[in-house]
């Protein structure tokens, strides 16, 4: 991985797939997708798949942030269509699934160099005054044609991202947005059956979804998992509130995709049948076929999760609730 | 000890235990060795003891090294011949060997590289290297190399040794095989029809193929194991973050 700073090649037919700063200096790990699709649950698995390829290992290259910005300036790329934030365990895979089918949408599922930047100024505070530019650029460089027929850009984000929200619109002020979340008690039964990075402590690294409790490693699964999701529901619904985000509701999948969201999602009325085809089947474990899970999983979890999701969590869930109710008449539906 | 060398028979000279790791002639001579190695040249966890060609001026030699001496090799690399990359895990621990190589015979043909890049080491002088890291040698030149590497125990004076060596260690340089790799690479760099082209293999082996044509076609002179060095580099590249 070399040829460094080089700022006059064209990088289309590649995506950023590391950024991370290497005693003191930011640096993009690049990797050539060329006409590969990004189709797989999340961007790590496509990027796994093109480092499958030779080519990927022997001529990656890595630059600073600038060629990352002056790339940005000779080839701006779609902007981001809309931003899709979530809870967690909430269907915000499916969704990325049904639009990933099209080719017209270049979807984007948790990349870890947009975490990266987004949480940047955490680990290094030299990089804030950085930060709005580099993560327009590295959107830029995610948004370029590389098929040819592409015309949105759909991004998901990882779920303690929340949090950064104000930072991504100041970035992308117009680019609407979306939260989806669903009954608590299930986000944690989920957990508790197969728990994501945010619910081990430490795991994720510098954020404000960290527990400020000193007692935290000492938590129970349950308390720890039952106020983590509290804090991501209260954080989304203070974030709706107050950036005019869309509440939107695990129940309402697979429809609202091609019905409510449609316009949001930027689909056309002919992309429906497409994007229902991919919820077909398990978001995360592509062989399983998907089936909702809200009649079928009364959540079976034990007596002492549901009070600590009943104590940290539902507050936030009903008033969420409340302001999806609030929010019905104002979506356009699909014409 | 170069005359010690030269007066040794032909005979002394077995080929290297390890023979999937090397093209051409690569092989050494034990002057210390394990009492439980399968092959005088392999490792072992026994008891270490001198060779029968060890004589008086090998161990007069050796007893330089002023701490406990586990196993001393000659090893002879001929002309043309290269040692595969490799890292010798077993030397990275903290309470492994710690190995040095004594150059007394090379020029300026042989490559050894340690990480990519080349270390400049001249007959006469001792070395101590981190060959935990990926390293690798080529000798492009019409001589015989051959070092004598020693498997020393840690030891205080050891440690003095090395740390009085470092002020004046010769800094390691780029390889030519690494530079005219890289060179192409920003040839490849500036050439989307080029990478869609070396991008479409799949198959290792074939896409090694098509860089050496191509780099054979634009005038770049590199071979088969800088392509794969630079392969199992750019693996490594993408690991590393995960370690601590």
């Amino acid at each position: 991985m070399a040829g460094l700073n080089r700022v006059d090649d064209d990088l289309r037919a590649w995506l950023p797939i590391r950024l991370w700063p290497d005693e003191g200096e930011w640096s993009v790990d690049w990797c050539r997708f060329g006409p590969q699709p990004l189709r797989e649950p999340f961007f790590y698995d496509s990027v796994a798949m093109a480092l499958q390829r030779p080519f990927n290992l022997a001529f990656r290259r890595r630059t600073g942030m600038q060629a990352l910005l002056e790339w940005h300036a000779r080839s701006p790329g779609i902007a981001p269509t809309a931003f899709i934030f979530h809870a967690s365990r909430c269907g915000s895979t499916l969704m990325a699934r049904m639009l990933s089918r099209l080719d017209s949408h270049t979807v984007l599922s948790e990349p870890s160099p947009l975490d990266a930047a987004l949480r940047a100024h955490y680990r290094d505070p030299f990089a804030a005054e950085h930060q709005e530019s580099w993560i327009r650029a590295l959107l830029g460089a995610y948004g370029q044609r590389r098929l040819g027929g592409e015309r949105a850009l759909m991004v998901k984000l990882d779920a303690w991202n929340i949090f950064e929200l104000p930072l991504l619109r100041r970035c992308f002020p117009d680019t609407p947005w979306l939260f989806l979340y669903r009954d608590p008690l299930q986000i944690a039964a989920s957990h508790l059956h197969s728990p994501g990075r945010h619910m081990v402590p430490g795991l994720i690294g510098p954020s404000p979804l960290a527990l400020t409790d000193e007692h935290e490693q000492t938590l129970s699964r349950s308390e720890y998992i039952a106020r983590t999701i509290g804090r991501l529901l209260a954080a989304g619904l203070e974030q709706c509130r107050r950036h005019g985000g869309l509440a939107v509701h695990y129940d309402e999948l697979p429809g609202a995709v091609t019905g409510r969201l449609a316009r949001l999602l930027a689909l056309d009325p002919s992309d429906a049948a497409a994007a229902l085809a991919g919820a077909a089947h398990h978001s995360k474990r592509p062989g399983e076929r998907f089936g909702p899970d809200r009649q079928d999983k009364p959540p079976a979890v034990d007596d002492a999760t549901r009070q600590q999701v009943e104590q940290w969590a539902m507050q936030p869930y009903a008033a969420l609730e409340a302001l999806r109710a609030d929010q019905r008449p104002m979506v356009a539906q699909l014409p | 000890m170069r005359a010690a060398v030269a007066a040794l028979p032909q005979d002394a000279w077995q080929p290297h235990f390890n023979t999937g790791y090397y093209n051409g002639d690569w092989s050494g001579v034990a002057l210390r060795s394990f009492d439980d190695a399968p092959l005088p040249l392999a490792p072992g966890n026994g008891a270490a003891k001198d060779t029968a060609h060890c004589d008086g001026f090998w161990r007069e030699q050796l007893a330089r090294l002023q701490t406990e001496l586990r196993s001393a090799r000659l090893l002879r690399l001929g002309p043309g011949a290269s040692i595969h990359e490799h890292r010798d895990y077993d030397l990275g621990t903290p309470e492994g060997d710690l190995r040095v190589h004594i150059p007394i015979v090379t020029d300026a043909q042989v490559d050894f590289l340690l990480d990519g890049m080349r270390v400049p080491m001249l007959a006469g002088e001792c070395w101590f290297l981190d060959l935990s890291r990926p390293h690798r040698v080529d000798n492009h030149g019409g001589c015989e190399r051959i070092h004598l590497v020693v498997d020393c125990r840690p030891s205080p004076w050891f440690t003095a040794q090395i740390d009085a060596g470092f002020l004046d260690t010769p800094a390691s340089q780029p390889s030519r095989g690494n530079e005219a790799f890289a060179a192409f690479r920003d040839h490849v760099h500036a050439d989307p029809a080029l990478q869609a082209m070396l991008d479409g293999h799949q198959d290792n082996r074939a896409f090694v193929h098509a860089v050496l044509a191509l780099a054979a076609d634009t005038g770049h002179c590199f071979g088969e194991q800088d392509v794969r060095a630079a392969i199992a580099r750019g693996r490594r590249d993408w690991a590393e973050q995960w370690l601590v």
